[in-house]
């Protein structure tokens, strides 16, 4: 039966922990707090360590909470991050987005700083600023980073936050001996950018019942043993892991069974963990792709999509492999369009009065169980403070916030 | 008419026969004729796309397929769910290079991608890039060979399944 105007702005009849309120995706006073309390005081990938591979290369990234970050390989191998900011007059100090400088010069001034963001030259110091101020006060800030878990460069802007390894846990134990048996590289890097709220892309990442959104998921996985065994395992941080499944590429007409493997894999096995606030490792045997998501506003969001190989792969090998990869991700590959047109759906009616979203699967943690999306929530609620399911009544309004429910601001 | 005359004449005229053939695949990709645009390859084209990524310092390639492949794909493209927006092509010949044996040739083509929404018809530029083609004269005249459609644009939204 179709709903009055009553009825569809009702929560539904389930535990909160069941839906989500729209306003989550829509209201720039929530993305704010998220870029506060949640993405300034998470780990998150910046880049790959392939990407920084020699003693000053550099590479910047544009991190979720706001800031321009350039992440540098200094000459002691140490890869460190810093806002791309000359503390001088502000001006960006890197502008090509990957490169190679022994000194990082910003070309305002002529500010110079070097690979530990020192500042090592102040052109005509002593004459401008004589005893009052030196290259000692100018220098960058540094934010934390720590390379680990397949050679990612994971940057924390919280002095003050958890190891890398406390935050990631036990969520990538099971696929990590694939991720570090050998060095790995990326092959491919795109940013789409999607009008759509971030949480929604992650939300897609942690639920596999828009399956049947995927002819190729359909033929290659739905219809094979073992896909509706696979199970979730929730983990603390609000991060996920799915259980593994042997995929029938063949299945789809023209494409093949994978001849490659990452180290320890089965062929054709795919291993896939959601990390807490929007990363996602997803290891199908011979490929890897890592997405990382930026918000650029409550319905803007830029997701990051890398495509990684063994460093030592043979050039047929890593052919074979990037040739897997772009059967079905990549700009042009036959799931990712899909994934993407899923979420751009979901945007295109952004504040437009939809509904609550529910998420109340309950099929004992296997595939289609809703339940890494409600585990993730449950975190989103513990670091924001309020439940997702009425973010403007649980634990205080939203600091000037609308209380009208579903549009926010 | 001199020797040489005659041989610019014939160059000239190959030239405006492949650059022919380069525009009739640009109107019936234009019109989602993929079989159509498959019947102006021989049996063996190959098409790829690539890019140059400054972020990764990497040349990427983003779809490569044989004949077969190329084919399948086209085949399959109805069983998925795609967006249904137009793709226009804006395109320029700029350059064609005729080999000496008079049976093969290189083209260069700058290349514009419009992307009209079905709804509302609302236009953006989608990509701009060059294809690199490589065509081959039989018995049904200039066939392509190969097309290599070099993006400058990275970012592409939520993608696509055409071949572009």
């Amino acid at each position: 039966m179709a709903r009055n105007d009553s009825a569809w702005t009702s929560a539904p009849a389930l535990p909160p922990t069941h839906y989500v309120d729209p306003a989550l995706y829509t209201s720039a006073d929530i993305l704010a707090q998220e870029q506060e309390k949640i993405f300034a005081r998470t780990w998150v990938i910046a880049c790959h360590d392939s990407e920084v591979p020699e003693r000053y290369d550099y590479r910047l990234y544009r991190h979720p909470a706001g800031k321009n970050l350039a992440i540098v390989r200094g000459d002691d191998d140490v890869v460190r991050a810093f806002y791309n900011v000359c503390p001088h007059r502000g001006n960006t100090i890197l502008y090509n987005p990957a490169g190679n400088a022994k000194h990082l010069v910003c070309i305002f001034h002529s500010f110079a700083f070097d690979c530990k963001g020192e500042c090592v030259a102040i052109p005509r110091e002593k004459a401008g600023y004589q005893e009052r101020l030196s290259k000692a006060d100018f220098g960058l800030r540094e934010v934390r980073a720590e390379t680990g878990f397949g050679g990612f460069v994971y940057v924390n802007l919280d002095d003050a936050a958890e190891p890398l390894a406390a935050f990631i846990g036990e969520a990538l134990d099971d696929m990590l001996p694939s991720l570090e048996a050998e060095p790995l590289e990326v092959f491919s890097f795109h940013r789409a950018i999607v009008p759509t709220n971030y949480k929604l892309w992650h939300d897609t990442n942690s639920e596999f019942y828009h399956d049947y959104m995927h002819y190729h998921n359909r033929q290659t996985s739905m219809q094979q043993p073992g896909y509706f065994e696979r199970r979730y395992t929730p983990y603390p941080n609000g991060h996920a892991r799915v259980g593994d499944q042997v995929v029938k590429y063949e299945a789809y007409e023209g494409f093949r069974s994978r001849t490659l493997s990452f180290p320890g894999m089965v062929l054709n096995q795919w291993k896939m963990v959601d990390l807490f606030p929007g990363m996602t490792y997803n290891l199908r045997g011979s490929s890897l792709r890592i997405d990382t998501v930026v918000p650029l506003a409550p319905g803007v969001t830029a997701i990051e999509f890398r495509g990684l190989g063994l460093r030592a792969d043979s050039a047929e090998d890593r052919r074979s492999r990037v040739h897997d990869y772009n059967t079905i991700w990549g700009p042009f590959g036959r799931n990712l369009h899909e994934d993407l047109l899923g979420v751009l759906g979901q945007g295109r009616v952004l504040g437009m009065g939809q509904t609550y979203y529910v998420h109340a699967r309950e099929e004992d943690g296997t595939i289609h169980d809703e339940i890494g999306m409600r585990h993730f929530y449950a975190e989103w609620g513990r670091r924001m403070g309020r439940a997702a399911s009425a973010p403007w009544h649980a634990n205080g309004a939203v600091a000037n916030g609308s209380a009208h429910r579903g549009e926010g601001s | 008419m001199t020797p040489a005359a005659a041989t610019r004449e014939l160059l000239d005229s190959m030239r405006r026969d492949v650059a022919e053939l380069v525009y009739a695949t640009v109107l019936r990709l234009d019109a989602k004729d993929f079989v159509g645009w498959l019947e102006l390859c021989t049996n063996d084209f190959t098409y790829a796309i690539r890019a140059w990524s400054p972020e990764i310092r990497k040349d990427m390639t983003w779809l490569e397929h044989d004949r077969e492949g190329i084919d399948t794909l086209v085949r399959q493209l109805p069983r998925h769910n795609t967006d249904q927006s137009t793709f226009t092509r804006h395109a320029t010949v700029y350059a064609v290079a005729v080999d000496e044996d008079g049976r093969t040739a290189t083209v260069v083509t700058a290349v514009s991608i419009y992307r009209t929404e079905l709804d509302g018809g609302r236009t953006e530029i989608f990509a701009v890039g060059r294809y690199h083609d490589q065509a081959q004269l039989g018995a049904d005249g200039w066939r392509l060979r190969s097309r290599e459609l070099r993006l400058d644009t990275r970012s592409l939204g939520i993608g696509t399944h055409y071949p572009l």
